[in-house]
């Protein structure tokens, strides 16, 4: 029985698991020669890596994706893209006010690391509830 | 939505694991569908009921439920 998928979905899915290990890695290593080194780096971007490393090991089908599992990741993302949208408006509410200094608001690249974090917990809290 | 799939494997002296690793999923879905806490897909449904060698509808059977369900 075959199935239209999308194609985009289905290299998501078929694993990028090293692709999203070499990125996290990326990341962490970046990070360190920056601590090292004390150099003046784009923190944002490093956060940005390591978003894109969590998101290519959450869609990566490791170690086994089964249509349970799809609904379990597809759900447990829907929570962190809740979660993170309620945080960090008010995260953003709380800091920008009342001067509408931006300095303290939280980006779109950490938006991404929390949703994928939040995601990455509840996917493991759901696995074993449901 | 009702299931045999716990009777049909111990009809067939077959674990969780076994019969999961025959239709390509986890245990834990096995167990998650033996439990009716998931619905497995129709592709899946047939696959476990050619395992048994019993037809879709003699493994699994809808409850009163499932119609108000969306």
């Amino acid at each position: 029985m075959k199935t239209n998928r999308q194609s985009l979905v289905s290299w998501f899915i078929r694993g990028n698991f090293y692709l999203g290990l070499a990125f996290i890695l990326l990341a962490i290593g970046a990070l360190i020669f920056e601590v090292v080194k004390n150099g003046n780096w784009f923190v944002e971007s490093l956060i940005g890596l390591l978003g894109m490393g969590l998101l290519f090991l959450f869609f990566s089908g490791r170690p086994m994706a089964d249509e349970r599992i799809r609904y379990l990741k597809f759900k447990s993302l829907a929570i962190g893209f809740v979660f993170t949208c309620i945080a960090g408006t008010i995260t953003n509410y709380i800091t920008t006010y009342p001067d509408g200094n931006q300095d303290g608001a939280i980006s779109s690249y950490w938006f991404t690391l929390v949703c994928l974090l939040v995601a990455f917990i509840s996917f493991t809290i759901l696995k074993f509830k449901e | 939505m009702k299931n045999l799939i716990k009777v049909e494997r111990a009809r067939n002296d077959m674990s969780q694991a076994a019969l999961a690793e025959k239709v390509n999923v986890t245990r834990q879905t096995i167990h998650a569908i033996e439990k009716g806490r998931f619905v497995p897909s129709t592709a899946l449904a047939f696959k476990i009921a050619s395992i048994f060698n019993i037809k879709v509808d003699e493994l699994f059977e809808l409850e009163e439920s499932d119609w108000k369900a969306n």
